[in-house]
């Protein structure tokens, strides 16, 4: 029976009880002594592993969350809490971000490395592609290494067994020493007994009884009893000098092997927070050699345990041949995005018709309604002109939105976004980026939130100011009901092909602006600090799959909600306050006079600045100014501003109206232009401060986006007004 | 293997990159005398190779300090980085 890792001084886990547990008991732990009380302690498990292996799909799976999940990694950039239950005692799950290893290179592997270290786990859930499992095993050999309780969760069985490869899941678990539970997370197959043995296990922090068969070198035959990963005699003999230095110095710091293997690794943070004094041992960094035999172990575990390893996804690498061909990578990615586009605009457009047409009954009805049981007259303009006029305008856009991200979400479960990252590397490489700097890019299509968070993939402070600071530019969700509006105005069967060509615009204005910082040498935060990711771009590649249907749902689900519950809060929030400033002015109500209102005197005030763009009416400057709130806000107003929302022909109502004050397709332009590249919303903003924790960034992106939107929108007119007029 | 031809095999001999990026390479299993498949290669360099039965793609950076012996078909002999 081997020992606990801590037997050798200190406690682990979550307080001096679990610690208790470890040492007092070499059995697994009862659940019921988990009981403490009513209801129980709670367990906390995390779920650890290498980026898209299926942390998240098991999450969803137990806990019923639905947190996106896609086919490629780095999806998962934060950490995530959730509940569930095992025979009536209390679990509380942690999903973290994907890693590679325990030595971090990126946020998002600090993120886990951290949480990991702390005393806030009880039992670690190590999530292993069984189809990788030799890719997978170093990060599952270091987290052995840490001397908390693990349980291996070895997924995607239902792959193993359609390649044709078995693995041996009773040998495994004899040379790891840790249970191993065979699952299939997408199929929520095998989730009970993982959970079964994540309670057992909870407090044991020894391995099972380890069984090998291979020749054991020097005099480690001890160890290799105790410990599933032991090193060569050299290194041992060096981590049991620098082990019993760290117990003398730190005694109250559990497992001394594990800072030992890290301060021979030269780990920085270990060995900054717990330096040890032996610079005859500590001579130099020992990673390089650490690295080989824990590699050289693994292939002697695969060896033994998997049978047909050879097998391999043919399908993937055929499709890989035509998709990352040299010549045609480019065209067939510009193919795709540009199908993704004309589904949203000339499917999405049918559909939305439809909604315009239930927009107006239902206004026309709840007007009616509202006359006919006395309803004030100010409040019925409230209820009709300001709310649902306001936010159901938005809401007719809500079938091209579906399908936008019905589009997104097929290509991102697919496996396809991890290939833009090597279609694009190239360009990329030209602006100063690697490759994966485009995955956050494409992202912002969708929405430029969770596009901004992606950024902390990327390894240099430098590159991710950079990121942050161009993709707003893509032009994400919020923006399309306002080209999809002004292009079906005034550019006829052409409008598809305008809306399109803003996508475009902001692509090309987003490598610009990276262009030109690589040549003008950016300053400061932008400056390039010599780690720039240039040429370096290291990703996986996970295989090709067709899109689950319930990962899809679940994608386009979310974002519809969220679509809707913008809607409701704060296109609802910015509908009744423009409502409130149109109708009220220094003299109280306007009663339809709106050229006297707050509205009208804040628009004015803009007016001088946007006038060189072709948009000097104080209506469409105050429908502007209150976009910044959320992008749908502009259309939303302006319907309410010309009073042309919920009538029968609305759009060519306000045609007629936007024509009538001299705004034609030139000022058509300008607007989607300056839509596009000005300050996305209110919420985007706040994730630039919470993502480069920097006000002086925050203002800065802020006032950078003002000022590429207004150039931008300002040359645009100019041209534009030679061809329209 | 900046120069690695598509669909021939490679041993790894040496990794001349920054510490950082040499130790994230071996971390994900690029060790001395591991066999890696070249899948596809840019004319400059990008390239996505099979290691330990995973799919990566690396920028001309990363490859071109990989240093690697020829092992399978259609290579030429002698080193090439």
């Amino acid at each position: 029976m081997g020992r606990s890792c801590c037997d050798q001084g200190g406690t682990s886990g979550k307080g001096a009880m679990s610690f208790e547990k470890a040492t007092n008991t070499m059995s697994p732990t009862d659940p019921d002594e988990l009981v403490e009380g009513e209801g129980g302690r709670e367990l906390t498990v995390a779920f650890v592993g290498n980026p898209n292996c299926g942390k998240t799909t098991l999450f969803n799976a137990y806990t019923g969350a639905n947190l996106k999940v896609a086919n490629w990694p780095g999806v998962t950039v934060e950490r995530k809490e959730g509940q569930t239950s095992f025979q009536g005692h209390p679990v509380k799950l942690v999903d973290l971000p994907g890693t590679y290893s325990l030595t971090c290179y990126t946020m998002e592997e600090q993120v886990t490395r951290d949480y990991v270290l702390s005393d806030d786990v009880d039992v670690i859930i190590d999530v292993v592609d069984a189809s990788s499992l030799e890719h997978s095993l170093y990060l599952t050999i270091q987290l052995l290494e840490l001397g908390k309780p693990v349980v291996i969760a070895l997924n995607m069985m239902d792959i193993v067994h359609k390649r044709g490869m078995e693995i041996d899941t009773h040998r495994l678990p004899e040379m790891l020493g840790m249970p191993v539970v065979p699952i299939c997370a997408r199929k929520r197959e095998g989730l009970g007994p993982l959970m079964h043995a994540a309670v057992h296990h909870q407090g044991v922090t020894h391995p099972d009884p380890i069984i090998h068969t291979h020749e054991v070198p020097g005099d480690l035959e001890g160890k290799h009893e105790m410990y599933a990963m032991v090193y060569s005699d050299a290194l041992e003999h060096r981590i049991d000098a620098v082990a019993a230095r760290f117990a003398e110095l730190y005694p109250d710091k559990p497992n001394p092997r594990y800072h030992a293997i890290k301060l021979l690794e030269a780990d920085e943070a270990i060995t900054s927070r717990t330096p040890v004094d032996l610079p005859d041992i500590l001579d130099r960094s020992y990673e390089d050699e650490f690295i080989r035999e824990r590699y050289d172990f693994i292939s002697e575990v695969v060896n033994e345990v998997v049978f047909n390893h050879d097998s391999r996804a043919a399908t993937t690498d055929a499709v890989d041949r035509v998709l990352t061909n040299r010549f045609a990578s480019i065209p067939i990615f510009l193919l795709i995005m540009g199908a993704v586009f004309a589904l949203t605009f000339v499917v999405g457009d049918i559909l939305k018709g439809f909604m315009e047409l239930g927009l107006q009954w239902f206004s026309t009805s709840v007007s009616e309604a509202l006359a006919s049981a006395g309803v004030s007259e100010l409040v019925s303009s409230l209820v009709v002109d300001g709310v649902i006029n306001g936010v159901g305008t938005v809401l007719t856009f809500l079938p091209n939105i579906f399908i936008l991200f019905l589009a997104l979400a097929f290509l991102e479960d697919s496996g396809y976004m991890s290939r833009v990252a090597y279609v694009m590397d190239g360009i990329m490489g030209r602006l100063g980026l690697s490759g994966r700097a485009f995955i956050p890019m494409i992202l912002g299509f969708g929405c430029s939130v969770p596009a901004i968070m992606a950024s902390r993939a990327l390894e240099s402070p430098s590159d991710r100011k950079k990121v942050m600071l161009v993709t707003p530019f893509m032009s994400c969700s919020a923006r399309l009901p306002i080209y999809i509006l002004f292009s079906g105005m005034f550019f006829g069967s052409m409008a598809s092909v305008v809306a399109y060509s803003m996508y475009v615009v902001g692509i090309v204005v987003a490598l610009l602006v990276l262009l030109v910082l690589k040549h003008v040498g950016g300053r400061g935060e932008l400056a390039d600090n010599g780690t720039g990711e240039n040429d370096m771009l290291l990703i996986e590649l996970p295989e090709y799959k067709m899109p689950d249907a319930h990962t899809v749902w679940i994608y386009v689900w979310e974002k519809v909600k969220d679509y809707l519950s913008r809607a409701g809060t704060v296109i609802f929030a910015a509908s009744v306050v423009m409502w409130v400033v149109l109708n009220f002015g220094v003299g109280g109500y306007v009663d339809g006079d709106m050229s006297a209102s707050f509205g009208a005197m804040l628009g004015r005030l803009a007016v001088p600045v946007l006038a060189p763009l072709g948009l000097g009416d104080w209506r469409i400057s105050l429908a502007l100014v209150a976009g910044i709130s959320a992008k749908e806000v502009v259309v939303s107003s302006i319907y309410v501003l010309f009073g042309a929302a919920g009538s029968a022909g609305a759009s060519a109502a306000l045609a007629t109206q936007l024509s009538a004050i001299g705004f034609g397709p030139a000022s058509a332009l300008s607007l989607m232009v300056f839509c596009l590249l000005y300050v996305p919303c209110i919420a985007t903003i706040a994730t630039i401060h919470h993502e480069s924790r920097s006000g002086r960034w925050t203002v800065f992106s802020v006032v950078f986006q003002l000022v590429v939107a207004w150039v931008v929108a300002f040359l645009t007119y100019g041209i534009a007004s030679i061809f329209f007029g | 293997m900046d120069e690695g031809r598509i669909g021939s095999t490679y041993e790894v001999s040496y990794l001349d990159l920054p510490d950082a990026t040499k130790h994230r390479l071996e971390s994900l299993g690029m060790t001395p005398s591991i066999t890696v498949e070249v899948l596809n290669n840019k004319s400059h360099g990008t390239v996505i190779i099979r290691l330990r039965e995973t799919r990566f793609a690396l920028g001309r950076g990363i490859s071109r300090g990989i240093h690697v012996t020829p092992v399978g078909e259609g290579t030429t002999s002698g080193e090439v980085a």
